[in-house]
């Protein structure tokens, strides 16, 4: 893929954020985000409170971005088989199966979109790591396929009951778990409750035009960029020091106030948490028009990256919100570039 | 034997005091001149206040002075067997002695310590130096009288008037507070404040260097300045750079938390343009894979400049805006 293409495929990924922030207000951070993730090819998970909008912002993109786009929500008795078939008398009276959501649309799903992940069971969770890390899938003795598929996911941490914590193996497949914060300008919380037409999100989405981007063209252009953007010696220093410091921070001086630093981290950062915190990285720069990568770019996806990788002592995972944010903060403080 | 002591003892102050009462001739007239200074002040005088008297003698060789004669500093005098009421209160004396002549220079100062209800004169009293000429086989001493001078001592107020505002007396001066040290102590503070005002000024003037000559960036400049334009040199720079801007602020700046280095000082904000600018400089320095070539004096120098814009923004001084380089990076 040439420059030039590289540069119209640009102007696409500006015009999908574009599209997304004409029906959501004031969320350009997380917009972003969400765009890096899809041209690195990141599964995305949404964390926030009750109502602030994550299905909207998630169904949103799922319609600029086109192909087969499959739905489910979790739910205490959802078992896995619920995802690949289901089975019902038809009107010959006889029982027929038929193809689940993850098959339903075949190799070209391109958005599995699973809302309320947290409220499905570990049986769930386990066939959810395999498909969105493999992208495949055994079924009616028949392996099937799903190159272009990304998983999106949305949790709100509020309500704990009859919820499953996600375990961190399965949270480390996510590439990016994103915030999604209420919108503190008064006039765009105004537009929220008064403006009528954020009231009915389905119709709302609708304004967002369609198959924007070709779904089956992502994963080169993905290849594309991860080739085309270089990182200098001095960035893989800097990348390795961040990533020792969420290994050990207490080596680099980080403190975080009530909190006993050296037992708070059970494990840091994986190398395949990094590889895709540089992934990220990389479409960042190229965002912004850039051959290789700057510190700005590892920053602008740092915390969404890594946090959710990092496994607490159990004492502080009650917590995990805020002292996640802190320790990632304190790191970018702390380590110096160059 | 206690007896022989006694009468022995009463003797001796007998013969001392036939001594002290010896009555020494007057020099003779042309070896001692004398010039005397009086106080302006001749009438008002009263219980604390000070007359000071300036005379200066001048003794033909070979007669010399006898210093033990001088005048003693707390000895009151006495007239007509009652105490005088003025006491000399200080000596300053300096002699100097040349091929024909000696000179003698005397200060004194006396206080009043009497009073009266109704005015009185008074006098400053006469003092006797004693010279002799060591050539005189015989030692014979000669006395010389510094003549005594009238004054005028006052009562605070006339007998009976109580208003002192009434009393016109002409024998009594203005009461006047003595400004004399105030003034000297006024004219000392004025000078030292505008040495004071001098040194601030120079202080944080552009070109200061007394106030954080420790500074961290004042060290950085200094290593700065004495590098050469190389590749190796630059990134030296850039990082002696970055890490002064962290030890200042207490966290890694970059350009998107500059915020951070203009909370700690607010100064750094003048040379916002600047320090986005060295950003960028380090982005293309160290985080740039082009082959693009860098010109490396250009960018030292600018280095250079930077870091000395930076130094004045530590000393909190005012950074000539004009001297602001951006759009090297261009």
């Amino acid at each position: 893929m040439s420059d030039q293409n590289l540069a119209d495929w640009r102007k696409l990924a500006v015009k999908l954020e574009a599209e997304i922030n004409k029906v959501i207000l004031g969320q350009q951070s997380p917009i972003r985000l969400i765009t890096t993730s899809i041209f690195a090819r990141g599964h995305v998970l949404l964390e926030g409170d009750v109502g602030v909008g994550k299905t909207t912002l998630l169904k949103a993109f799922t319609r600029a971005i086109g192909g087969g786009y499959q739905r489910i929500e979790g739910t205490i008795d959802l078992m896995p088989n619920d995802l690949i078939y289901h089975t019902y008398l038809g009107e010959d009276s006889k029982p027929h199966v038929s193809p689940g959501p993850i098959l339903m649309s075949g190799s070209d799903l391109s958005i599995f979109f699973f809302n309320e992940i947290n409220r499905a069971r570990p049986q769930v969770h386990s066939l959810l790591l395999r498909i969105m890390a493999e992208k495949t899938l055994s079924a009616f003795n028949k392996e099937h396929y799903f190159p272009h598929l990304v998983v999106f996911a949305d949790r709100n941490q509020v309500e704990r009951e009859e919820t499953f914590e996600i375990p961190s193996a399965a949270r480390d497949r996510f590439m990016m778990e994103i915030p999604i914060l209420i919108p503190q300008a008064d006039d765009m919380m105004k537009d929220l409750v008064f403006e009528t037409k954020f009231h009915n999100a389905d119709k709302l989405i609708e304004e967002v035009k369609p198959n924007l981007i070709k779904f089956n063209k992502l994963n080169d252009l993905s290849e594309t960029i991860q080739e085309n953007i270089k990182s200098t010696d001095a960035l893989k220093n800097y990348a390795l020091r961040l990533w020792k410091a969420t290994k050990n921070p207490c080596n680099y001086g980080i403190k975080l106030s009530d909190v006993d630093m050296n037992r708070l981290i059970v494990s840091g950062a994986s190398p395949r948490g990094m590889s895709m915190m540089m992934k990220a990285a990389r479409v960042n720069a190229w965002l912004h028009e850039r051959t290789s990568v700057t510190p700005s770019d590892i920053h602008a996806v740092f915390h969404e990256t890594i946090a959710h990788r990092l496994v607490f002592n159990p004492v502080y995972e009650m917590r995990r919100a805020v002292i996640a944010r802190d320790l990632t903060n304190g790191i970018l403080n702390v380590i110096n570039v160059p | 034997m206690n007896y022989f002591i006694s009468l022995w003892m009463l003797l001796c102050s007998i013969s001392a005091y036939a001594l002290d009462a010896q009555e020494w001739p007057d020099v003779p007239g042309g070896i001692v001149t004398s010039i005397i200074k009086e106080s302006e002040q001749q009438v008002g005088y009263t219980v604390g206040d000070k007359s000071e008297r300036h005379i200066k003698l001048t003794i033909k060789k070979p007669y010399i002075l006898i210093k033990e004669s001088l005048p003693i500093a707390g000895y009151e005098r006495k007239y007509k067997g009652q105490d005088l009421g003025i006491i000399l209160d200080a000596i300053k004396d300096t002699l100097e002695i040349n091929k024909t002549s000696s000179i003698l220079t005397l200060d004194l100062t006396y206080q009043i310590f009497t009073n009266n209800v109704v005015a009185k004169p008074g006098f400053l009293p006469a003092e006797y130096i004693r010279i002799l000429n060591p050539n005189d086989p015989e030692k014979k001493v000669y006395k010389f009288r510094i003549p005594e001078h009238q004054i005028a001592i006052s009562p605070l107020s006339i007998f009976g008037n109580v208003k002192i505002e009434e009393d016109m007396s002409p024998l009594r001066a203005v009461f006047l507070i003595d400004e004399t040290g105030k003034i000297k102590t006024l004219k000392i503070s004025a000078a030292v404040g505008c040495l004071c005002l001098l040194g601030l000024i120079y202080i944080y003037s552009q070109y200061a260097w007394l106030p954080k000559a420790r500074g961290v960036f004042t060290r950085t400049h200094r290593s700065i300045n004495k590098l050469k334009a190389n590749s190796s040199s630059i990134k030296k720079a850039i990082t002696d750079l970055h890490h002064a801007f962290d030890l200042v602020s207490g966290k890694t700046v970059f350009k998107d938390n500059l915020h951070v280095l203009y909370a700690k000082n607010a100064t750094f904000e003048n040379i916002n343009l600047e320090l986005h600018e060295f950003f960028k400089i380090s982005t293309l320095v160290f985080f740039n894979t082009s082959q693009k070539k860098l010109d490396h004096d250009l960018i030292l120098k600018w280095l250079k400049d930077f870091s000395r814009h930076c130094r004045h923004c530590e000393r909190k001084l005012i950074v000539d805006k004009k001297s602001l380089l951006a759009g090297i990076t261009k």
